[in-house]
């Protein structure tokens, strides 16, 4: 036990050594990558002070009556592309508590929210649903009077 | 104020809560007890918000105030009656508060990119701020939140974090962007706090600074605390359970067992992920903590212990049983038709992981004739490689039997993961592993270290 104590003892002092010597490295090199990392965001800042995920949808917010739970978001295709996620993803938080239903078309509100605004326009037309506001990216929100929510 | 507020409250029901736990222990200093009381009295604020869901189903805004400025109150004036206050400076207060500046001076950096991102990342506002906009906000209808319509908010998942952040928002009308940028800035701090002083504690050493301080300014570290995810209250309370494992065993102290059986609870709230990690710790902690010599109804550490989890997983197993839908993003993929596995799979996941923890030395190499630029390394700064090399001159100190604990949990953790990722079919594997690999790895790093420095330097 002695002798195996001996052994292992230089082995576990070097192993401390080199543990400490490279995280002080890698530390160095970590500072190196975050001031560049910190300088962009200094250059992001001055064109917008912070991310804002909610400015295509806030003024929504309040436009529902109480008791709204349920309402269409239509995107004119299956979602499949990522910024169509994150545009819904956006507007499900912006909404939130009330539940955006995916492609569905049967509710008393829908947003069309398409990748070309007149595809929305095409589509609005044909399930005769009554345009109420329409926002500065083509986002476009409908009433259905037909349906009861 | 009224953003600030629950953070203070939660800290002193926390600090208050450990003090009674813990108050046959002697030598436990004062921040030790403060980074690891915060993160017990965040948990324990959140499952109040909890109880007020299931009592009134929905969130009472007034009975959450209330509940939480009683125990308050109650907790005050228990300790008050056994207080004493020895107020001393010391040379080991002044490095103590030297290394608290340090931590906050690394923590700067975060707090910037943190005041730009701040709605976090993506899991922050299609998860879990989305769910903690439904149960502030829902009233009643708080449960849409498991609704299939979400799918893309896994609703399967535990409550914690949501509840945190909604209890980050119980002084304020609207749920404010604040709050759960407030949460995760803090909880940074208190993992490094933890991990600082918990190893101060269980070595001795103020060296634990350095692998702090590496871990910190890692690119993927400071993401990941900015974005506002759950695996950062992983990462902490997986700290936490396991150094008050260590300290049960190293103190024999009942108390610090029954601290990480509750600790190990709330871990299992954090994600799915974090209820594996706690079950597989607590099933090794047993045979850790056990004492030689001793029947098993005499084994004091691990009756504690489970006396903890039994209070720890308690809003676990109520919110799997009662709340929790189905997980509709799974396809076994050993039984399914439509989307078997394959052997394509498999070698799929060895690329993926080796081009995780290993690009840098490939892009190191590929390198090496152009300008010193490229040597910045990525993701995990060559770490990986570093601990490679130390493992070799190390490895009988770091696999040592009563150092085990964690290399166990690892293995069983790991193998886990990796046959979930190849049983689950319902995602592409290459998009999958690339979205979460790094997220599941950020969150056992902590505790990774932890137990490399631990294992190196504790006293012999």
């Amino acid at each position: 036990m002695q002798k195996e104590i001996k052994i292992n003892r230089p082995s576990v002092k070097f192993a401390k050594l080199s543990f400490l010597i490279s995280l002080i490295i890698l530390f160095g090199l970590n500072l190196i990558a975050l001031s560049a990392q910190l300088s962009t965001i200094k250059k992001i800042k001055k064109i917008s002070p912070a991310q804002d995920i909610e400015y295509k949808f806030a003024k929504l917010r309040n436009f529902f009556p109480a008791g709204t739970d349920y309402i269409g978001y239509y995107s004119c295709s299956n979602l499949k592309n990522p910024e169509e996620v994150k545009n819904m993803a956006h507007a499900q938080f912006s909404l939130a508590p009330i539940v955006l239903d995916e492609n569905n078309l049967g509710h008393k509100y829908i947003i069309f929210n398409c990748a070309k605004e007149s595809d929305s326009w095409e589509k609005i037309k044909e399930i005769k649903a009554i345009p109420v506001l329409r926002s500065e990216i083509g986002m476009i929100l409908v009433i259905r009077p037909d349906k009861k929510q | 104020m009224s953003h600030y507020l629950p953070f203070i409250i939660s800290s002193l029901i926390g600090l208050l809560s450990l003090n009674l736990i813990l108050k046959k222990e002697t030598g436990v200093s004062f921040l030790l007890k403060l980074f690891l009381g915060a993160g017990l009295g965040f948990a324990l604020c959140a499952n109040i918000v909890f109880l007020s869901l299931m009592a009134f189903h929905r969130f009472n805004k007034p009975f959450v105030i209330t509940t939480n400025l009683l125990l308050l109150l109650i907790l005050t004036a228990i300790n008050l009656r056994t207080l004493r206050i020895k107020l001393s400076f010391e040379k080991k207060h002044l490095i103590d508060t030297g290394m608290i500046l340090t931590i906050g001076l690394l923590l700067i950096p975060v707090w910037q990119q943190a005041g730009y991102y701040i709605y976090g990342g993506w899991d922050a506002w299609s998860v879990w701020n989305l769910k903690a906009k439904f149960i502030f906000l829902g009233g009643h209808s708080w449960e849409r939140i498991f609704s299939p319509l979400l799918w893309r908010s896994s609703p399967h998942y535990p409550l914690l974090l949501p509840l945190m952040n909604v209890w980050g928002w119980a002084f304020l009308k609207e749920a404010s962007f604040l709050g759960p940028l407030l949460n995760s800035f803090i909880f940074t701090f208190l993992l490094s706090g933890l991990f600082f002083f918990g190893l101060k504690d269980l070595t001795k050493s103020n060296l634990g600074i350095i692998p702090l301080s590496f871990m910190l300014t890692l690119h993927i570290f400071q993401a990941s605390a900015y974005s506002q995810y759950c695996d950062l209250f992983m990462a902490y309370y997986l700290v936490a359970a396991y150094f008050t494992i260590l300290s049960a065993k190293k103190r024999n102290s009942a108390q610090f067992a029954l601290l990480s059986g509750i600790m190990l609870g709330i871990l299992s709230f954090t994600k799915n992920e974090g209820l594996i990690a706690a079950i597989f710790l607590l099933a090794l902690a047993m045979p850790f903590l056990r004492t030689n010599g001793k029947k098993l109804l005499e084994q004091s550490l691990i009756k504690s212990l489970f006396y903890g989890a039994a209070i720890g997983f308690t809003p676990t197993i109520i919110f799997s049983f009662i709340y929790a839908p189905k997980n509709i993003t799974f396809i076994n993929g050993l039984f399914s038709l439509t989307n078997p596995v394959s052997l394509t799979r498999i070698q799929n996941l060895v690329s993926l992981y080796s081009i995780e923890f290993f690009s840098p030395v490939v892009s190191l190499f590929r390198s090496l004739p152009s300008a010193a630029g490229n040597l910045i390394p990525g993701k995990w700064s060559l770490f990986w490689v570093v601990i490679i090399v130390v493992t070799l001159f190390g490895w009988k100190r770091l696999f040592r039997k009563d150092n085990l604990l964690y290399p166990s949990f690892l293995l069983l953790y790991g193998i886990f993961v990796t046959f979930y990722y190849f049983i689950n079919t319902y995602f592409e594997i290459g998009w999958w592993v690339s979205v979460t690999l790094y997220r599941i790895i950020f969150s056992i790093l902590p505790v990774f270290i932890f137990w490399f420095f631990y294992s190196l330097w504790k006293e012999d």
